[in-house]
């Protein structure tokens, strides 16, 4: 009984694999073709999996990502899958151009195991 | 042809970044908080603290103890602070062998250039690019996996060794590279916990005055959000990994981290945007504070604010009571022991969860360090332990 209370009283557990991969990222027109402050969540989730169709085919797209927040300014946060991580990294730093012919960049900003981490931008204490 | 060759090279390099994010670490332990102080010494361990989190359920505004516990401390900044100042006699004599220093530079990104810190137990670390190590001619320390990736080298200085004093080779000779070999100059910030209640711990930023350019206050910058109505999970805190009454543990620290984001937990969002929902099971709770103070915060100050904190929820004690702190990612040491390295992200949390009967939940959240990787697996295979 002794070494059940023992047990129950001290508990450790290393999780190595972690399920999704954080990204925060900002979209951003350029020359200011499109407020990117008039972007509805819906829309911003297209031109993502635009970007990664465009790259990944249809096959990519079929990946589950998740908006979690939209900020003004372009700013997201996303939840992607781990084992697609990089493939939408690289998808979404490739696409350049929208369906309307605007010229459009992603840009990753920060990147996490934890979305506890993101909450906290990292460099920018001035 | 050439934008194929761009592509792979940055497919490559984001698999290569991706996969070091992936290898974080996380753990979960459980302690009983009892006379042993576990939970106090794991926040001693934690120098430099850049951003403190506070979920409080059930509260309507930040108490007062956690401001209290916060505004005893002055944090200075240091403009262009020679590095020779740093190991001069009067500063060790008067801060380093008394009370507690924390200093560390700031700007400063560890994976690119030169970073200095003084731990509070009076050792100076210079995380430096191999550049800057080659022409300084000190000695470096072992360099783990990483650092050697990366051509870091990191010397280490004990400022508290008694050979360590004017006269002495070792000290000239540190004193000769930091001063007329490189004049390396940084931007710094330090914080000073006195040993003599009688001491103010402003005393540093007047030594500094004359040292460098010019010295400011650095204030903390605190944000206070208020949530109502709020889906919190259930937890049990005797079945981390999900129970009928309780929650996994790693959904309960996602939500953690959808509170700190302020991500809505109980609007209904389209499933085309998201998937994220409350982890199940869960409750709603009327009220809910998130409390984030950013800047230089001390172990002291953490540890004078977490026995406040336990002495609070002592009487009411409901709903969990979550305690964050973010280490600052470009600092050199993780904790007292551990390095950190900061190659597309430097992770670095420790997470509190004040739960009924005594207990308590400490996440630890980093990126991977590879030299911790057999400790790891041995805790894993510990018998009786799981």
């Amino acid at each position: 009984m002794e070494v059940q209370e023992e047990v129950k009283s001290s508990l450790l557990i290393s999780d190595k694999h972690h399920p999704f991969v954080y990204l925060k990222i900002q979209l951003t027109f350029e020359n200011g073709e499109e407020d990117v402050n008039e972007l509805t969540p819906v829309q911003f989730k297209f031109l993502v999996m635009q970007a990664i169709k465009e790259t990944l085919g249809e096959i990519g797209a079929s990946t589950p990502v998740d908006i979690l927040k939209l900020w003004d300014e372009g700013l997201a946060i996303l939840r992607v899958p781990s084992i697609e991580a990089e493939k939408i990294w690289a998808a979404l730093t490739l696409y350049s151009t929208t369906a309307t012919q605007k010229k459009c960049a992603f840009r990753v900003l920060q990147a996490s195991a934890f979305l506890l981490a993101l909450s906290v931008n990292s460099r920018d204490l001035r | 042809m050439l934008f194929c060759y761009s592509f792979a090279i940055k497919v490559k390099k984001n698999i290569k970044m991706a996969a070091s994010i992936k290898k974080s670490t996380f753990i979960l332990e459980k302690i009983t908080l009892d006379d042993t102080q576990k939970d106090l010494r794991r926040i001693q361990e934690q120098n430099f603290t850049q951003t403190l989190s506070l979920v409080l359920p059930g509260e309507n505004v930040v108490p007062n103890f956690v401001l209290e516990s916060l505004t005893n401390q002055f944090t200075y900044k240091l403009h262009m602070i020679p590095l020779f100042c740093l190991i001069e006699m009067p500063f060790v004599q008067a801060f380093v062998k008394k009370g507690a220093i924390n200093l560390m530079s700031i700007n400063r990104k560890l994976d690119t250039d030169d970073s200095v810190v003084i731990t509070p137990n009076g050792v100076l670390l210079l995380s430096l690019t191999k550049d800057t190590f080659q022409q300084l001619g000190l000695e470096a320390v072992k360099q783990t996996p990483m650092q050697r990736k990366q051509d870091i080298y990191v010397v280490k200085i004990n400022l508290l060794h008694k050979s360590f004093r004017p006269g002495k080779k070792g000290y000239n000779r540190t004193l000769w590279c930091l001063k007329d070999r490189l004049d390396l100059v940084m931007d710094c910030l330090v914080s000073w916990e006195p040993h003599d209640e009688k001491l103010c711990s402003s005393s540093v930023g007047v030594y500094f005055v004359d040292k460098c350019d010019k010295v400011e206050r650095f204030d903390l910058k605190q944000t206070t959000h208020q949530y109502t109505s709020l889906q919190c999970p259930k937890v049990d805190s005797n079945h981390p990994t999900g129970s009928e009454i309780g929650c996994n543990f790693r959904d309960f620290f996602e939500w953690l981290g959808a509170i700190a984001c302020n991500i809505p937990t109980n609007e209904s969002v389209d499933p085309y945007i998201s998937t994220w929902a409350c982890p199940e099971p869960n409750t709603n709770i009327p009220r809910c504070c998130l409390f984030q103070a950013t800047g230089m915060i001390t172990a002291q100050a953490i540890v004078r604010l977490w026995k406040a904190l336990r002495h609070h929820t002592a009487q009411t004690h409901n709903y969990p009571v979550c305690l964050t702190l973010h280490g600052f990612p470009d600092s050199i040491m993780k904790n007292k022991h551990e390095f950190n390295n900061f190659y597309i992200a430097g992770d670095n949390l420790y997470t509190f969860v004040l739960l009924p009967e005594n207990c308590c939940w400490l996440y630890k959240a980093s990126v991977s360090v590879m030299s911790q990787l057999p400790t790891i697996v041995v805790a894993l295979h510990r018998p009786g332990l799981m």
